[in-house]
């Protein structure tokens, strides 16, 4: 494996004690790590001490609670050791407290691997929609993604990313080289659950002929539907309303009647006296 | 002497009120007595045990529901509990799970009332309102909430109560519901019985939705119609009927 140059990551970084943390704070952060460097098993160091092991390009780590500060993250080769060579190497990542975060070891365009952390988007989304990310981790130059041939996020560079909230469903999703139909990726099968925030990864390296999707699903964003509008006939309404009048006769009928009745006899009654 | 008392008590006796006015008062006194009559035998039955408004839809056979939104349950526990552990988060490959195995509910039953509606999966509406079938005769499943057999949530069914053209849905007689009434459905070859625990009628404006359609918390059915004062102009009524059922089996 080639030995390659620090980089330097600035936007976050991991907290230094809390692989032996106590118990959680409102700042925690959320973070999941994702490797997206392809051929390398590796290990993951946060400030000095193993956060993970035999890590295989393609996968993801579940979410892990992390205190906010910052962190020295290192990436070696699996079975290298805390001293051994970086693969990657990341000094003093800030991790914002309450953040839910995915960091990302991939290629640079140019192919050279490197950490990215993604701040991931929680925020509630109406009902019926999810929200779709797509991230550029690969060394390719800029890219269009479709949904349903159909170009859902445009001029897409790496490392960056680009969102929107749709209809929830399953779409064919592919890649192609921006403004072009030349198809580097896909197409696949992509399904967009409602509430969700699907956060989908290009990476790879289009030299290598590599390139391929990472999906990370993250839930729980649901919103209700505004109503349930149940009933547009009345006739429930009407047949109530005929019902009370109904009844309401009747009770004013059986009283004119007793009432009558009565006045009737006693009338009767002092007739005879 | 009694009489004597008698008579000097006569004379000190206020007048008495004339034959007329005797004579309507005694038929006012049988009027109101035979119209009280007609109006308590008339009453409608209470069959379900509370048919009024209440302030909210209360989820009351539910526990608190966990507010943390976020992601799969976290691994490196030190934030579930307190304890103290350096156990490596599990790292899997980032892909897609399949989708769920379980069925979509396709039919309702309620034998008691004689009901048998098709459900139909259905999702939102343009105007955000969940969407309904078209017919009264069918049952909407709220396609994005829990499945019957699911492990937590809300299962929400919605029908029509009536529609123009159409007249009353079969769906009405929920009111009549009972406490311990049973509600079968179907999803396939699999049917899961409910046992009805309330019956209530809620102002739109202060039905909770988020509770309605709940998606955390244990599993229970609702099913959701109209009811109320129908607005002629707006083609809508102003409450909710909702029937909330657990699954027994």
């Amino acid at each position: 494996m080639k030995s390659l140059r620090i980089a330097a990551v600035t936007a976050l970084a991991l907290a230094p004690a809390a692989l032996v943390a106590g118990p959680a704070h409102a700042a925690d952060a959320t973070v999941s790590i994702l490797h997206a460097v392809p051929g390398a098993t590796v290990d993951v160091y946060a400030n000095g001490k193993a956060l993970l092991t035999n890590f295989k390009p393609g996968t993801l780590t579940d979410p892990l609670m992390l205190p906010e500060g910052t962190y020295d993250l290192k990436v070696t080769a699996a079975g290298a050791g805390a001293g051994g060579a970086a693969v990657i190497e990341a000094k003093g990542v800030k991790v914002p407290g309450g953040a839910n975060v995915t960091v990302v070891a991939h290629l640079s365009e140019a192919g050279k691997p490197e950490l990215t952390p993604f701040v991931n988007d929680t925020s509630k989304v109406p009902a019926g929609k999810a929200r779709l990310t797509v991230r550029h981790t690969a060394a390719a130059p800029a890219v269009d993604v479709r949904a349903n041939g159909t170009v859902a996020l445009k001029g897409l560079t790496n490392p960056n990313e680009a969102k929107a909230v749709v209809d929830a469903g399953t779409i064919k999703a592919d890649v192609v080289l921006a403004g072009t139909s030349t198809v580097v990726i896909g197409p696949a099968d992509l399904t967009l659950k409602e509430g969700t925030n699907t956060i989908v990864y290009a990476w790879g390296s289009a030299a290598d002929k590599n390139l391929e999707l990472a999906v990370q699903t993250i839930s729980g964003m649901h919103s209700a539907p505004g109503g349930v509008p149940a009933g547009a006939g009345g006739q429930v309404a009407e047949a109530q309303q005929g019902a009370e009048a109904a009844r309401y006769a009747a009770i004013a009928g059986a009283g004119a009647l007793a009432g009558g009745l009565v006045l009737v006899r006693r009338r009767r009654a002092a007739a005879v006296r | 002497m009694p009489y004597e008392d008698d008579e000097r008590a006569g004379r000190h006796r206020p007048a008495r009120p004339s034959r007329p006015f005797r004579g309507v008062a005694a038929a006012l006194a049988a009027a109101l007595l035979a119209g009280g009559a007609t109006a308590w035998a008339t009453r409608s039955s209470d069959a379900a045990p509370t048919v009024g408004t209440s302030r909210s839809l209360d989820p009351s056979t539910s526990p608190a529901r966990s507010t943390s939104p976020v992601g799969a349950s976290p691994a490196a526990s030190a934030s579930e509990s307190g304890r103290v552990t350096a156990e490596p988060p599990a790292a899997r490959p980032a892909t897609q799970a399949p989708a769920s195995a379980a069925a979509a509910p396709d039919r309702l039953t309620i034998r008691r009332l004689g009901v048998d509606m098709r459900i139909v999966p259905v999702g939102v509406a343009r105007d955000g309102e969940m969407a309904l079938p078209g017919s009264p005769a069918t049952l909407g499943w709220y396609r994005y909430g829990p499945r019957p057999g699911e492990p937590a949530g809300a299962t929400v069914l919605a029908a029509h109560l009536d529609m123009p053209g159409y007249g009353i849905g079969p769906i009405a007689v929920v009111e009549e519901l009972r406490k311990g009434d049973v509600i079968t459905v179907s999803s396939g070859d699999t049917v899961r019985r409910y046992t009805v625990t309330s019956v209530r009628s809620v102002l739109k404006t202060s039905l909770d939705l988020s509770g309605l359609f709940a998606r955390d918390g244990p599993p229970v059915l609702h099913v959701v119609t109209c009811g109320g004062d129908f607005d002629r102009e707006k083609r809508r009524y102003d409450k909710n009927v909702v029937v909330t059922a657990e699954p027994t089996g």
